[in-house]
């Protein structure tokens, strides 16, 4: 279990001109209605001022009079009022783990996780939306400022090569406390190896429990979903906590590994099935663009 | 079992430290993982804190205690009784000679003796050094004093048949000449018993034998011979049986064609003789015997003979009519007789009987029957009542039975150390022979005239022995037959000699004792002209009788058989287990590696 240093100075690498090409062509999923701030492109849940026609509804004093449908007053002799579709814009917020563990790996989980969040936020960027990266912080996480049109993209990189994997991370206090500070409904895209001891699931709840779209992309490396390892006696260390748990490792063992991992990947699933979270396994040595472009597309991610 | 060294069994108490540092737990290698947490779930049997664990069966334990266990035995160099008998370093004669071609074991009785020798070099003592001679006609030491015991089995598969007679008396001086530089040393003979344990010398070292021989029966022609007679040359074959009763073939060729044949009943252990008459001068005749039996290396053998240059023979002194008749019958004899005080010279033989001249001729072989004493050995009174004991074996009493002679009086020689007696009356020579001064002599202590002898069968074939044997060597008929093995001299114009299975040996040194294949050999001058030809039989009576070894003689007081086994041995064997323990060792290593290669595990 190799831990490899990372290194994000070379993550403009990864948007290649042909992979920007290709970003140009898709555009985030929107399910739902998001509330903005501004006017924009994203469904609201509010009622506004666009030419798309939502309802109807009774006019009352001092409605515009300018809204009131006079054809229908025509036939039915009643007033009402039109009432059209509000388009303002929609945030999306990338929460990046970039705690220790997710320097390990060949290559390492923070590169494959910094390339993915430059990929959709360049995406994100280019449909306008408010583009918001979250990262963890001893005091629960971090905001950047929000990151609006093609001119935020240069910011995003810089921000993503300034990330270093470092500390540990309580991400089911990071998921529970940017739940709640969640004030309108927006796009949540969680990239993270899930590797801490907290209750996950319960983070996972609470922000999907909000209301917002959620995207989990959990990205882990090859060493640990195929575990390498001699036998004999070891200390493994874990690098967020500088636990060391002793171990004899044999066939036994790491059959028993195998099934301990499997077991919690599909606890993960379940809970991201039961409440709608939509759920990616990555694993850190895969082409990117596969991701992007097949499995995010199957998942409808990217549209 | 028993160990040489026991002590050393003590190391055996290693393997508790062993097994105890199987119960410590290892120092861990320190890996830094990204998290542990899914480790912590499974690693409450697996997580080792106590510098303790339990010893779980672990195949390098027991690899190690197997490997352990096996250097401490070879190091207690365990010891197996064996049942060889030799305690210290061995001399092994291996007897090469005709009788161990016999096929009565298999393949033969050498191939038997020489696996009997592997088997024994394998089973010497540690440290043990041993020699090889082989006891063929003419004995060598094919190995010297060696503690490679691979080296002696190496030569004795390398040894073959030599043929002809074994020489173990020359043997046994070797053997005691080599054994008198080793340590606590055992002679050992590998033979299958034709041998005369009485001729041989004293050895002071313990003799064991070794007997190789089957079951076998045999008849073969063991004398072959012509003789001039008064109707022309007389062929006469001695076949002996060693077995039960059978009905052979004889065949008679000259020069290849076939001139007589003869079926003839064998008696069981008993010899025939054939005469065939008026067979060819200066032609090669062979007999063979059929159907074959386990030694046919006896079932063949030649003879020739060329005519005689005429012998100038004088018979001196009392007037016998039996001898002088036997004498004049002979051919190629020209007989004279005198009885004045001077002998002229120029006689190849002067025969003496019952008187002397004043004074010995100065040439020519001589025959003193019943003489005076002279210049050569004196005479000391009469012997009576005369009970003769003979060396048959002789080329001078060939064929010829004195003991049932009656003598009426004879005298008492004092015989000189060159003559050989070939006769006895008690302890007293009554026939002797011998080489002086350049010439031969026979002295024969009564008058035939004196004694029933001339009225005996066997009087006219003494004649022709003495008259054989005593020709001057100019005027020898050598193409008679030879053993294997003879040493033939060769003249100055004899260059090489032509085997009979046409192989040509040149030859330098003036005689030839390349005479180990039977047959017919020729006499090339450098031309390669055939100056003269001579014959080699493998028959003999000592050969031919492969029974006879159905009881061996003792040799010596120590002597025992193989059957007689008196003391086991004890073999101490601790390389192998090193061995073993090194397999062992490689066998840990390769599983070592094998399983802490790392390994990938999939999820499913």
């Amino acid at each position: 279990m190799a831990n490899v240093s990372f290194d994000l100075t070379d993550i403009t690498s990864v948007m290649t001109p042909d992979l920007v090409r290709k970003l140009d062509s898709v555009s985030l999923m929107h399910r739902g209605r998001y509330s903005g701030r501004m006017r924009g492109e994203r469904r609201s849940t509010k009622w506004g001022q666009s030419i798309e026609f939502a309802d109807y509804r009774d006019y009352s004093p001092g409605d515009d009079l300018r809204r009131v449908d006079w054809n229908l007053y025509a036939r039915s002799d009643r007033l009402y009022v039109k009432l059209m579709e509000e388009e303002e814009d929609r945030t999306v917020r990338l929460v990046l783990d970039t705690s220790n563990s997710m320097g390990f790996g060949t290559p390492s989980k923070i590169s494959m996780a910094a390339g993915l969040a430059a990929s959709l936020g360049y995406v994100a960027l280019n449909d306008l939306d408010n583009l918001v990266v979250v990262e963890p912080s001893t005091q629960g996480y971090t905001s950047s400022r929000r990151l609006r049109g093609r001119a935020g993209f240069r910011e995003l990189l810089s921000m993503l090569a300034s990330c270093r994997p470092s500390g540990k991370v309580n991400l089911e206090r990071l998921l529970t406390r940017l739940a709640s500070g969640l004030r309108r409904t927006e796009l949540l895209v969680v990239i993270s190896d899930l590797m801490e001891a907290g209750d996950v699931h319960r983070g996972l709840r609470r922000l999907r429990g909000r209301g917002s779209e959620v995207v989990l992309l959990h990205v882990l490396s090859r060493d640990e979903i195929e575990p390498q390892i001699a036998d004999g006696q070891f200390e493994l260390i874990d690098s967020e906590t500088g636990e060391a748990i002793s171990i004899r490792a044999d066939n036994d063992a790491l059959e028993r590994y195998v099934l301990e991992l499997q077991s919690w990947l599909n606890g993960i699933r379940d809970t991201c099935k039961a409440v709608g979270i939509t759920y990616l396994q990555v694993i850190s040595d895969q082409d990117i663009e596969q991701i992007l472009f097949d499995d995010l597309r199957r998942l409808k991610v990217l549209e | 079992m028993a160990f040489a060294t026991p002590l050393a069994l003590a190391l055996l108490l290693l393997s508790l430290p062993l097994v105890v540092m199987y119960l410590l737990r290892p120092r861990p290698d320190r890996v830094v993982v990204s998290s542990n947490f899914l480790w912590r779930n499974i690693a409450q049997d697996l997580e080792a804190n106590a510098p303790w664990q339990k010893l779980r069966r672990n195949i390098f334990l027991l690899l190690q205690l197997l490997i352990l266990t096996l250097l401490v035995l070879a190091m207690a160099r365990p010891m197996w009784k064996t049942n060889a008998y030799i305690n210290g370093d061995v001399v092994l004669i291996l007897d090469t000679s005709t009788s161990m071609a016999a096929r009565d074991v298999n393949p033969h009785r050498l191939q038997a003796a020489i696996s009997r020798i592997e088997a024994l070099a394998k089973s010497l003592p540690e440290g043990s050094s041993a020699a090889l001679v082989t006891a063929g006609p003419q004995p060598s030491v094919v190995v010297g004093p060696t503690t490679d015991t691979g080296e002696i089995i190496r030569a004795a598969r390398n040894t073959s048949l030599a043929y002809g007679e074994n020489n173990l008396s020359d043997a046994f001086l070797l053997a005691k000449s080599i054994a008198s530089r080793m340590r606590n040393p055992t002679v050992v003979l590998f033979t299958d018993g034709a041998y005369n344990a009485q001729s041989l010398p004293d050895m002071p070292y313990p003799v064991r034998i070794e007997r190789v021989a089957g079951d076998g029966s045999n008849s073969g022609i063991v004398a072959m011979a012509t003789r001039h007679s008064s109707s022309g040359v007389q062929l006469w074959i001695s076949i002996a049986n060693y077995g039960p009763q059978r009905t052979v073939d004889v065949s008679i060729l000259v020069d290849g064609d076939l001139y007589d044949s003869r079926k003839i009943a064998l008696p069981s252990d008993r010899s025939m003789g054939i005469e065939i008459n008026d067979v060819p001068v200066g032609k090669v005749i062979e007999a063979r015997l059929s159907p074959g039996d386990d030694l046919p290396e006896d079932d063949r053998a030649w003879t020739l003979r060329d005519p005689l240059p005429p012998m100038k023979v004088l018979l001196y002194g009392r007037e016998s009519p039996f001898l002088q008749r036997a004498l004049s019958l002979y051919p190629n004899v020209d007989l004279y007789k005198s009885s004045s005080k001077e002998v002229p010279a120029g006689y190849d033989l002067y025969v003496f009987n019952g008187s002397l001249p004043d004074k010995l001729p100065l040439t020519g072989n001589l025959v003193l029957m019943g003489t005076p004493g002279n210049e050569l050995f004196g005479v000391a009174g009469q012997l009576d009542s005369l009970q003769i004991t003979a060396q048959e074996d002789h080329p001078l009493l060939r064929y010829v039975d004195l003991t049932t002679v009656s003598i009426a009086s004879a005298r008492r020689m004092l015989l000189p150390d060159w003559t050989t007696p070939l006769a006895y009356s008690g302890d007293v020579p009554v026939m002797a022979v011998g080489d002086n001064a350049g010439r031969r002599v026979l002295a024969l202590a009564f008058p035939p005239e004196d004694s029933d002898m001339p009225l005996q069968v066997s009087f006219p074939i003494l004649v022709s022995n003495i008259l054989d044997y005593m020709r001057p060597a100019n005027l020898s008929n050598l193409n008679q037959s030879l053993p294997q093995g003879a040493v033939v001299p060769l003249g100055q114009d004899e260059r090489s000699v032509r085997a009979p299975d046409g192989e040509l040996y040149p030859v330098s040194t003036g005689v030839f004792a390349e005479t180990y294949q039977p047959g017919v050999y020729e006499v090339l001058d450098k031309e390669g002209n055939v100056l003269r030809r001579f014959v080699v039989n493998a028959g003999s009576r000592v050969e031919s009788n492969i029974g006879a070894n159905a009881s061996l003689e003792p040799i010596g007081d120590s002597a025992a058989t193989s059957e007689q086994r008196v003391s086991a041995n004890t073999r101490v064997r601790w390389r192998p287990l090193a061995f073993i323990a090194l397999a062992v060792l490689f066998l840990e290593w390769v599983l070592y590696v094998s399983r802490h290669m790392p390994r990938r595990r999939r999820i499913a």
